[in-house]
This record gives C-alpha cells, sequence and structure tokens, in this order.
C-alpha cells in the first residue's frame, strides 16, 4: 500500500493542472484565515472600547430617576470567542447587540450581514468556507482518476494481475487520497488554529476537536472519491459524477434543507409577533390602572390604604408591570426559539443525505458560533435586564415615598447595576447540543468504510 | 440541419448523464419555485399585515381625535402617533431573493424615531436558516445551470478527438460550425427550458405588479446570456487540442473561480477597502449624547410626569428637543455609515466585472428589486420620511398647539418607489463576453486540426 501511495503522489505532483490548483485553494485558504483573523480582532477592539465608553456614559449620568435610568438603561454586546475566527457560524446573520431597557425584550440587532454591500451570498469568507466547500471540490478532482485512470490506461489489469488484489487496491487508493488531502488540508488548519491562539486564550480541547471533526470528514470524502472513481470507466467520467455529488451534497442539500424548514416551519413575520405580544401583554391587569393593585399592596405591608404605604406605590407599580410584561416576554421568545429547534431538526435530517450538515452543526457548536450559543448570549442578556430594572425599580420602590417619579438616584445607585459579561457554554454543553450530529457523521464513517470494502469487492469481480 | 438535430436529440435522450442532469435541472427548478413562492407569501403576509396594523391604528387615532378630549390629554396627541411603513413589494422577489431573505421592510414612525433605531426590530427568520442562504431561481441559474451545461458539453468534441471519431463527425455534419449548432441547440434547451417554464410559472402565479412582466422580461435575459457565456466558454474549451478530461477540469476550475471564489473574496475585499463604521459606536454615540442632553433626565412616561397641561407640554418639549439633539449627534454618524457602505458597494461594483457570474448575480436582484442600492435607497427614503414627519409633529408641541383629525389627515403618508432596473450595462458586458469568446471559439473551429 505505500508503493500506491507514493505512485500516486508522485502522479499528482507531475500533474501541473492539480498541482497549480491545489497550491491555490490552500493559498486562498490562509488568505480567509488571514482576512477572519483582522475582522474579529477588529471587532473585539470595538466591542471592548464600546464597552468602557458605555459603562462611563452610564455611571456618569448624574442625578436621574431611577426609572428613566431604566429606560435609558444598558446595552449587552456579544463577545467573539477567538474560535469564531474559524467558523463565524451565525454570527453574521444574527444580531450581536441588545438593548436592555424597561418594559421591553428586545431582539438582537447589528447583523453584519446588513452592512454588506452586495446581494448575491455564497457564505462568509472563512477557513471554514474553504474547508466544507472548495477542498471537498478539490479532494473530489484529484482523487477522480485515482482507480479511472488506471482503466482507462490499462494499468488496472497489470496492478491486479500483481498479486495486489482490489481488496486491497482500493484502500491503498483511499489511503493516498487521503494523504494528499492532508498535506492540502493541515496548512490551513494549522494556520487557522494559529491565528485562533493568537487572537485570545483559546480552549486546546475544542481546537483539538474541531481539526478531528474536519479530518473525519475529509477521510469520507476521500473514501466516496476513491469509490466512484472505482465504478468509472473514465477519469472524466468519474470527475463529472463527483462534482454532481458535490453539487448536491455540499451546495444543494444544505440550501434546499433550509428552504423546507423554514417554508414547513415558518418564522412569525415582525408584525404578527409583536402585535400578538403586545395584545397578549394588553390583556393583562394594569397595575397603573387599577386599584385592586393598590388595595393588594396595602395589605401586603399591612397598611390600611395607599397613602400609608411605607414605600413608593409607584415603584411597586412599575415592578408589577415588570413582571406581568415579564411573563409574555417568555412565552412569545420560549414560541420562537421552539420553531427554531423544530427548524432544526427538520434540517438535521439533511443529514443523511450529506455529510456536510452534521459538519456545519460540529464545527459551529465548537467554534461557538451556532444558534444555541445565540440564544444563550440573548438568555443572558435578558437575565441582566431584568436583574437591572428589578434593582432599579427596587431602589425607586424604597427611596421613592412621596416623591415617586420626582424621586432621584444618583452615580451610587448606578455603580452597583454590573455591566454585561458573556459567558460562553461549556464545552460539554456545546457538545450535547450536536450529539445526533456526532452520531450521524459516525454513521458516514461507517457507510464510508463499508463501501470502500464493497468497491474492492466489486472491482475485483469487475476485473475478472 | 433539422434531421441532424433530432438525431443528437435521440442520442442525448439515451445517454444517462443527460438524463440525470435533467432530473437535476428540473429537481432544482421546482425546489425553487416552492422557494420562491413561500417567500412571496411571507413578504405579501408581512407587508398585509402592516398595512392591516397602519389601518388599524389609523381608525382608532381618528376615533380618538374625534372624539372630545381633556386638554391635558390632548396636549400629548403628537406623541402618540404612529405611521407604520412598508417598503413596496419587490417585482421579483420570488425569482431572486437577494437581500429581502434579511433586510427590514416595515417599521413604524414616531416622533420619538430615531434613524439609527428605525430598524431595530429585526426580522425573526432563524439566523441558521438564513445562513445557508435562499435556494432560488437566481440560484439555479448562477451556480446550477453552469455547471450542468458543463457537464453536457465538457467533452462536446474533445471527447470525439480523444476517441478518434472527430473526423467522422464533421463528415457527417458537414461543417464544423454545423456540428457545433447541432451539438449545441439541444444541450441549451436542456437546461434553459426547465428555466424558463418555472419563470413563467412564478410569473403566472404570482401578483400582478406594475412592471412585473417587463421586469421578467428583462430577468431572463440576463439568465439567457449568462448561460450563453458559459456555453461560450465550453466552445472555447472544447476548441482546443486538450482531452475531455482536461477540459472538465479547466470548465469546472473557471466556474469555481467565478462563481464560488470570487465572490466572497471581492466582497472581503470591498471589506477590508471600506470597513464599515461600527455600529457599536453608533449606539455608544447615541447614549452620550442623550444623556449630555438634559441634567435631569427626562421621564419617559409623560402622562405620569404631571397630570397638568403646562407640565406636560413641557415634558413633551423636552422629549423632542433630546430627539433632535439625538438626532442631530447621531446623523453624521449614521450618514458616514451609509456613505461607508457607498463607498463598499463602488468597490464592489468595479471588482465585479471581473466574475461574470457576479455581474449577473447583481443585475438579476437589480432587476428583481431585491439588490443593496435599492434597499439602501428605502432606508434613506425612510429617513427622509421621519425628518418630515418630525417636523410636523414637532411643529405642534414647540407651538403648544392642539392636533386635530384635519392636521392628522394632512399627514403626509410614506410614497416612495425604486427606481425600475433595467441592468442595461450588465447586458451589454455579458452579451460582449459572449459574443468575443464565442466567436474566438467559433474560428479556431472552422480552422480546426485533427492531425
Amino acid at each position: 500500500m505505500s508503493a500506491i501511495s507514493a505512485k500516486d503522489w508522485t502522479e499528482f505532483v507531475r500533474d501541473r493542472r492539480l498541482l497549480l490548483t491545489a497550491v491555490l485553494v490552500t493559498l486562498l485558504g490562509i488568505a480567509a484565515v488571514a482576512t477572519s483573523f483582522a475582522r474579529v480582532s477588529a471587532y473585539e477592539t470595538d466591542r471592548r472600547a464600546t464597552e468602557a465608553r458605555d459603562r462611563t456614559t452610564w455611571e456618569g449620568q448624574g442625578a436621574r430617576n431611577p426609572h428613566s435610568a431604566a429606560h435609558f438603561s444598558n446595552w449587552a454586546l456579544r463577545p467573539l470567542t477567538p474560535l469564531a475566527l474559524l467558523d463565524p457560524g451565525v454570527t453574521p446573520y444574527a444580531g450581536s447587540a441588545v438593548w436592555m431597557e424597561a418594559h421591553n425584550q428586545n431582539p438582537p440587532r447589528a447583523r453584519a450581514v446588513e452592512d454588506l454591500s452586495g446581494a448575491f451570498d455564497l457564505g462568509a469568507f472563512s477557513a471554514a468556507w474553504i474547508l466544507q466547500t472548495l477542498m471537498p471540490l478539490l479532494i473530489f478532482v484529484i482523487g477522480a482518476g485515482a482507480v479511472a485512470r488506471e482503466r482507462e490506461r490499462g494499468t488496472l489489469r497489470l496492478m491486479l494481475a500483481s498479486g495486489l488484489g482490489a481488496r486491497r487496491l482500493v484502500p491503498g487508493k483511499a489511503a493516498a487520497l487521503g494523504w494528499i488531502a492532508a498535506l492540502l488540508v493541515v496548512p490551513v488548519i494549522v494556520v487557522a488554529l494559529a491565528a485562533a491562539v493568537l487572537a485570545g486564550p483559546a480552549d486546546p480541547l475544542r481546537l483539538l476537536l474541531w481539526s478531528g471533526a474536519y479530518a473525519l470528514f475529509f477521510a469520507i470524502v476521500a473514501v466516496i472519491a476513491v469509490v466512484v472513481s472505482a465504478a468509472s470507466r473514465t477519469a472524466s467520467q468519474a470527475m463529472l459524477a463527483l462534482i454532481g455529488l458535490w453539487l448536491i451534497a455540499v451546495v444543494l442539500v444544505p440550501r434546499a434543507g433550509a428552504g423546507l424548514a423554514a417554508a414547513t416551519i415558518p418564522a412569525p413575520t415582525p408584525d404578527a409577533f409583536w402585535s400578538a405580544m403586545i395584545a397578549e401583554i394588553d390583556k393583562q391587569p394594569d397595575p397603573f390602572d387599577s386599584e385592586t393593585f393598590g388595595a393588594a399592596m396595602a395589605k401586603r405591608y399591612g397598611v390600611a390604604t395607599v397613602e400609608d404605604l411605607p414605600v413608593s406605590l409607584a415603584g411597586l407599580q412599575l415592578d408589577e408591570s415588570e413582571r406581568v410584561g415579564n411573563v409574555v416576554f417568555d412565552s412569545s421568545y420560549g414560541a420562537l426559539a421552539d420553531t427554531y429547534g423544530r427548524q432544526r431538526a427538520l434540517l438535521r435530517w439533511t443529514g443523511l443525505v450529506s455529510p456536510i450538515a452534521p459538519l456545519q452543526n460540529i464545527s459551529m457548536a465548537l467554534a461557538g458560533t451556532d444558534m444555541s450559543s445565540q440564544l444563550n448570549f440573548q438568555r443572558q442578556a435578558e437575565a441582566l435586564r431584568r436583574q437591572t430594572i428589578s434593582a432599579l425599580n427596587g431602589d425607586m420602590t424604597a427611596h421613592g415615598k412621596g416623591k415617586d417619579f420626582d424621586y432621584q438616584a444618583g452615580t451610587d445607585l448606578w455603580k452597583t447595576i454590573p455591566a454585561f459579561r458573556y459567558r460562553p457554554p461549556s464545552l460539554g454543553a456545546a457538545l450535547v447540543s450536536v450529539i445526533p450530529d456526532i452520531l450521524i457523521l459516525a454513521v458516514w464513517s461507517g457507510l464510508a468504510g463499508l463501501l470502500l470494502a464493497a468497491s474492492g469487492y466489486w472491482l475485483q469481480r469487475g476485473e475478472r | 440541419m433539422l434531421a441532424l438535430i433530432t438525431l443528437e436529440v435521440r442520442l442525448l435522450i439515451r445517454e444517462r448523464m443527460a438524463g440525470i442532469l435533467l432530473a437535476i435541472t428540473i429537481a432544482a427548478c421546482a425546489l425553487a419555485f416552492v422557494n420562491g413562492r413561500v417567500l412571496l407569501g411571507q413578504q405579501l403576509a408581512g407587508r398585509a399585515a402592516s398595512a392591516a396594523e397602519d389601518a388599524k391604528t389609523d381608525s382608532a387615532f381618528r376615533e380618538k381625535l374625534g372624539k372630545p378630549t381633556k386638554i391635558e390629554d390632548a396636549i400629548l396627541y403628537p406623541l402618540r402617533v404612529k405611521l407604520p411603513l412598508a417598503a413596496p413589494l419587490p417585482p421579483l422577489v420570488d425569482f431572486t431573493a437577494g437581500r429581502a431573505a434579511f433586510e427590514n421592510y416595515s417599521t413604524t414612525i414616531t416622533l420619538r424615531s430615531r434613524v439609527d433605531t428605525l430598524f431595530r426590530r429585526t426580522q425573526l427568520d432563524n439566523p441558521e436558516m438564513t445562513m445557508r442562504g435562499a435556494f432560488d431561481l437566481g440560484f439555479v441559474v448562477i451556480v446550477v445551470a453552469p455547471l450542468l451545461l458543463i457537464g453536457l458539453g465538457y467533452g462536446l468534441f474533445a471527447a470525439d478527438r480523444d476517441s478518434g471519431a472527430a473526423r467522422l463527425m464533421l463528415a457527417q455534419a458537414g461543417t464544423p460550425l454545423r456540428l457545433l449548432v447541432v451539438r449545441s441547440v439541444p444541450r441549451l434547451a436542456l437546461v434553459l427550458t426547465p428555466i424558463l417554464l418555472t419563470a413563467l410559472a412564478l410569473l403566472a402565479a404570482g401578483p400582478a405588479i406594475v412592471g412585473r412582466e417587463t421586469a421578467a422580461l428583462a430577468w431572463l435575459a440576463i439568465s439567457a446570456i449568462l448561460l450563453l457565456f458559459w456555453w461560450s466558454v465550453v466552445l472555447l474549451i472544447n476548441s482546443l487540442r486538450v482531452t475531455a478530461e482536461t477540459a472538465a477540469l479547466a470548465l469546472v476550475g473557471a466556474w469555481a473561480l467565478a462563481t464560488l471564489v470570487l465572490p466572497p473574496l471581492i466582497a472581503a475585499i470591498a471589506h477590508i477597502a471600506y470597513p464599515p463604521p461600527s455600529r457599536f459606536d453608533e449606539i455608544a454615540t447615541a447614549r452620550a449624547v442623550e444623556v449630555a442632553s438634559t441634567t435631569a433626565y427626562e421621564n419617559d412616561h409623560a402622562d405620569l410626569a404631571s397630570e397638568d397641561v403646562a407640565g406636560r407640554l413641557a415634558s413633551a418639549r423636552k422629549t423632542y428637543a433630546i430627539g433632535r439633539s439625538v438626532g442631530a449627534a447621531t446623523a453624521p454618524v449614521s450618514e458616514a455609515f451609509d456613505a461607508q457602505l457607498a463607498r463598499q458597494q463602488r468597490v464592489s461594483r468595479t471588482l465585479t466585472w471581473a466574475s461574470p457570474s457576479l455581474v449577473a448575480a447583481e443585475a438579476l436582484a437589480a432587476v428583481a428589486g431585491t439588490d443593496g442600492p435599492t434597499w439602501l435607497g428605502f432606508r434613506q427614503a425612510t429617513a427622509a420620511y421621519l425628518a418630515d414627519v418630525k417636523g410636523r409633529l414637532g411643529g405642534f408641541i414647540e407651538r403648544g398647539a392642539i392636533m386635530t383629525g384635519a392636521d392628522y389627515a394632512a399627514l403626509p403618508r410614506f410614497a416612495w418607489q425604486p427606481r425600475p432596473e433595467r441592468a442595461g450595462t450588465a447586458l451589454l458586458i455579458l452579451l460582449l463576453l459572449t459574443l468575443g469568446i464565442g466567436g474566438i471559439a467559433v474560428a479556431r473551429f472552422r480552422h480546426v486540426r485533427l492531425d
């Protein structure tokens, strides 16, 4: 088998067309890593500067009514982990800034995709894009002639007649192609990992698992290439079949799956979503209009009338209004997250047709740029929003008796409000979220092994 | 000639590859049709919801204005005005989704609205689905169809040369040109026909919008020229003395470069050359100005601030003044943003000529009304409308005047229409490229040597 590998390597190096293409794609991959590094670094510098500036604004706002400050509030800005430069995932399409104001749970804003200049979007130029889109095509093109060219030249029968046996020839060809693929892919992955480490503290285990997922994927790709080559009469036939497979598996299936998921399980339109939420809130008893609420508070504090309350009634009303709103927000956003989850579950089925979908999910999860991480960011922002508004309303309640909206708090209060600090999901949580995808990729690996074995058997029979 | 074409069609039907490619074309077109219809349905439903909300809000507010009200409440009417608006439906959003898949097309204008927060309630589509991209008819034309043409044509003449049957084929056809025509027509028809039928089906099933048929004609012309361009490349490669395998490799390489590599590379270059100003900076600047605009921060519940007219009017004036200060401070940031985006678009447009696929893709989006400049135009028109409405509503507050039903009816309504795009330059460039490359290929075939 090492002789087969050496022979195939020599042929690959002598084929200038393939060598040039391979070098160009590898250089493109390195360029993608460089641009991603610049993008992520610039983003993080910008985010940190904005957070510092905004914190100064918040703490320096002077004496104000706490509820007014609750309307002004703070922003949660999503940080990008160093691994985001490996795979930007959903981050260009999901907002990275949440306004944590009173009375509203806002969706995230500032989506990078809105600032793109063009209308034709085939994905963000990144290491993941090169590895998921271009590299499989390149490996298919290189591997198309692995067995088919031997058949065309008439050397296949000679090789089989030499005692090699098809059941060793086919795995040998797959191993040879695997080595060639590794030599193309490894520089891109190494540069990507180095860039991730330079960009900030990166978990080495995540980096290892990320590389491992891609290694498994390319092994599957190499096997498929050799199996198709072994089944084809000519190298050009094999190439076209493989390019067709690439088109279907890498380009068409993910898009078709996403379109199907979005069509069969549609997300609500913004107007419908906000109208329904407002209508639901309007149905709830309004603590500002209700004498019942005042009476309930008087009873809670053990006084006869609301005028005897030891605290600010306005503060209590604001707090109750927030509580009522939060119940509606939980229901509405929960239903939206549930819709997203069902769409994802449907999209997962495309993994049975193409290994690219599970690879994409695993890659994004390990890079911390998948939908789970995004929703995690939004949940943490919402949790801080509620904590902040509650603290501000609570201060007004405790100290605003007799003054209500004329009561003013100062810097001491503003400084007690914590700044947003994002806690990314743990590696364990990330892996748990993609267990189905890991299993699907494992099934693909098993299938590739079976195909490899069967291919050798069919080749032996076919050449008798 | 017709007999030869018929014979060629029969041979093609017998080829397994042609059958597979036809099946892929039909499946892709069917999926594009379904997705196009779904997107169109969503866009129509969204606009209908916006219009219904507009009607409901309008009716409720007119009713309120018609009833006798305490002056303490009436003084706050300008703060209560809500004017929902939506961008007109792009004429061919079901053909090419473009930016429609993720751009906001509706918002509500109030006195408190700001240019930088007009579209803060973003689309709620799942980013995980949006990330995977739209599968529309434009995608089929730009990405899928050229590859299918390459699959049908890589060995158009190269395979005959490899097998030694080239002399026989030329003798049968009479002239090289006849051979090219005989072989080209059925293959082009195999790919173009499903696309044409799908386009007609979308047109028939879609809404009756002014300009939709004209836009569809332009869209089909661009698509046809692009596919003819790729066929001219197929002919050129086949005119070279290369094997079928080399021809396939060269054609796939050219397609990958023009369609897969150059578009994101050009976008990345434009982004690096003119990086967009920071959205975070825009947020922080607005907030700093808002805080600096008042030493005693204005209460957002004007009706809770005071019970009397003077108090409420003072509160409303404060809100309006703060809004104007913030608007004035953030206007340069928003303008810088739009200017930088426009510069990015200019760089992108310049570099776009390196990739015929990108030229065609942007032209299809322009004709469909889903391209970048159209959405930028919508945002700019919305900003201008906002300034107009705020000026009028603010006038009531500054004068301390009570808004009447007639005043409300006199408020302008958003009525912006994008400039129809015919993409003439793109058509011309693609046509010239096609004729140039095709001409070279034909010239080479006229003098083909088989020794």
